[in-house]
């Protein structure tokens, strides 16, 4: 009976333990969705190893014979192919034994490939483990560090290279009592080619709309929600501004800009006539470097949909059809975060508490250490960010005395807990939340961390969280493939400094690749 | 398989091991591992005599082995220092806490399993 199956069931680790111990001889063959290979052994222990990459390059090796400087690239071959067979974990998989020791593979007569007294399984698998671990690691520093993403004005982005505000004939008025908003966002319009003015409070916008409609000026009028009214007798200001513009000009272009949309808030946006609502960045206040990274992340998605709505893509007018708004919202900044994702240095944790704060009212994201769940972060609405973090951070749950975490780990799928059935671990307070959902972020396929969701201010039941469940899953994208090309660069390194001359070069001990050692 | 079989010292099971000893916490390697004991492969093995306390997650969604050890002999770079490039130490189980006797037996017995789909003679050369 051959050895065959899934390796969504058996990883490959665990089937070369099961061949090594097993002292068996004949070729395992992988064919996963994201590569292919195989692996040759003798009474089990390794011979060879091919993958999709190192085929083409020890091909051309076949059948002849080898000097010393050929024996070693063959060596790293091997440690490259079951690098890149042990992170396949989806496909399928066969060992088919043989007699006698594989000479031959896919055609290539392999005999000369052969390390002479084959690998030491336990040594192999050690240093396999060790490696997943280590990537598992530089995830977990990367989900640690929490570095401001850099500013737009150090690395020109290509809508700076052409401003897509540029040709738009149409004066942008841009109103929010906060300076600081004023200030970022209208630089980074002006940047984007907009003609921009700015009012910091209702009064005043309503005053310059008067202003700039009697000069027949076109406007795209950008207004936060929550400030106050001219009056002063709401806190709604931002309404008052729209429905001044639209009693002046039905037709005029208007957005929104608000830290959160409540249903009212929402329907009232709808029979106005917006069209659009682009959330600001309420998180990091407290951290003026981040505030400003997040606004200039933050205008970029506003000037984007704001072309959008300037090249007719509709501007008002109250239209037939009404968007569902929060629908729009929540798909646009989810593609915003997920492009940033491709810069995972700049702080994949607080990426995925933005989201998470989009969906639900606290957001908790954990770290898997061991057996333990450490707190990293935390956001909850109507707290402040650093102190809902510092929260976080005070937070270590045993894995065995909350059961949910601990099936979420084994399980790697999200679990659903309730709190009226199930005692909450010491330091989380349900106040009014019902429910939470513990969500797995996977990394290599296994759970890297945790992010808890729930509803303690109103506790509203959760809604759908699958855009969430979508960017967790990108974000565990992101870091694997951070961690790849960390093991590129240093490869690239390690060959172009053997190329100079001897190993004198300082590497990671952890990345320092020797020749393959045979079984002493 | 018996129950007896999973008291041998298996070959290159390799399970992750968080372990605490001296109120030193650090992570290792189980590998040869039986329901007596295991061989723990970390660079900085603790002494002979020493007490451990381990957890391991095993897989196949067994569930985490909880054990108390004490070590019996240790393999450094200091003893071992132009020897075999696993260090670490051999441990004696001293306690299975919980049900880990029983997840420990299921994880060994589940191996034999899998590894006994290749007791059968090869069908090619």
């Amino acid at each position: 009976m051959a050895l065959k199956g899934r390796l969504e069931e058996l990883n490959l680790l665990e089937i070369l333990q099961i061949v090594a111990f097993a002292k068996k001889t004949g070729t395992l063959k992988i064919d996963g969705t994201l590569g292919s290979g195989a692996i040759l052994f003798k009474d089990g222990v390794v011979l060879f190893a091919f993958s999709s990459s190192t085929t083409p390059i020890v091909a051309p090796l076949a059948g002849r014979t080898l000097d010393e400087s050929r024996a070693l690239l063959l060596g790293d071959e091997i440690r490259v192919a079951l690098r890149e067979l042990v992170s396949l974990r989806e496909g399928s998989f066969e060992f088919q034994m043989s007699r006698e020791t594989p000479t031959h593979f896919e055609g290539m007569d392999v005999r000369k490939f052969l390390v002479t007294e084959g690998v030491d399984p336990q040594e192999l698998m050690l240093e396999l483990a060790r490696e997943l671990d280590n990537a598992r690691n530089e995830s977990s520093s990367l989900l640690e560090s929490a570095k401001p993403a850099p500013k737009p004005r150090e690395s020109p982005s290509p809508a700076a290279l052409k401003p897509p505000l540029s040709e738009k004939a149409v004066t942008i008025l841009l109103v929010d009592d906060e300076s600081q908003v004023l200030e970022i966002v209208g630089d980074e319009l002006q940047r984007a080619g907009g003609t921009v003015e700015t009012a910091e409070s209702a009064g005043e916008a309503i005053e310059r709309l008067g202003t700039l409609l009697s000069s027949d000026t076109s406007i795209a009028l950008v207004t936060d929600v929550a400030m106050p009214s001219s009056s002063g007798d709401s806190f709604e200001g931002g309404f008052e501004i729209i429905a001044r513009l639209k009693e002046l000009r039905s037709d005029a272009t208007a957005m929104l800009m608000t830290e959160s949309l409540s249903p009212a808030a929402r329907e009232r946006a709808r029979k106005l006539g917006v069209r659009k609502v682009a959330f600001k960045p309420a998180l990091t206040k407290l951290d003026a470097d981040e505030y400003e990274s997040d606004l200039r992340s933050f205008a970029g998605v506003l000037i984007h949909e704001l072309d959008a709505l300037l090249d007719g893509d509709g501007g008002g007018g109250g239209g037939v059809s009404v968007p569902d708004l929060n629908h729009d919202v929540i798909f646009d900044f989810l593609r915003t975060m997920t492009e940033q994702l491709n810069r995972p240095s700049n702080g994949i944790a607080r990426m995925i508490l933005r989201v998470g704060s989009k969906y639900c009212e606290r957001v908790v994201l954990f770290l898997i250490k061991g057996q333990t769940a450490k707190g990293l972060a935390g956001l909850r609405l109507g707290r402040a960010a650093k102190q809902s973090t510092e929260h976080a951070r005070t937070l270590s749950i045993d894995l065995q005395e909350f059961r949910p975490f601990a099936e979420v780990v084994y399980s790697r799928a999200r679990v659903k807990v309730s709190y009226e059935t199930e005692s909450l671990p010491p330091g989380i307070d349900a106040d009014r939340a019902r429910e939470g959902l513990l969500l797995p972020l996977l990394h290599n396929h296994e759970v890297l961390s945790i992010l808890l969701c729930d509803n303690p201010n109103t506790g509203e039941p959760l809604g759908n969280l699958s855009g969430l469940s979508l960017f967790l899953s990108q974000a565990g994208m992101a870091m694997e493939n951070a961690s790849l090309h960390r093991k590129l660069r240093s490869f690239e390194n390690r060959f172009s400094l053997e190329d100079q001359g001897p190993l004198t070069q300082d590497l990671d001990p952890g990345e320092r690749l020797e020749p393959m050692r045979g079984k002493s | 398989m018996s129950k007896d079989r999973t008291k041998q010292r298996f070959g290159p099971l390799v399970i992750k091991a968080q372990l605490e000893s001296n109120a030193r916490r650090f992570e290792g390697y189980l590998t040869n591992v039986s329901t007596t004991g295991a061989f723990l492969a970390t660079d900085e093995p603790p002494d002979v005599g020493n007490e451990l306390h381990i957890r391991a997650v095993l897989p196949w969604k067994l569930g985490e082995l909880r054990a108390r050890g004490r070590v019996v002999w240790r393999k450094s770079s200091e003893n071992d220092p132009a020897g075999t490039p696993i260090l670490g130490a051999g441990v004696a189980f001293t306690e299975l806490e919980h049900d880990s006797e029983a997840l420990l037996v299921a994880y060994l017995e589940r191996f034999a399993e899998l590894a006994g789909q290749l007791d059968e003679e090869p069908t090619t050369p």
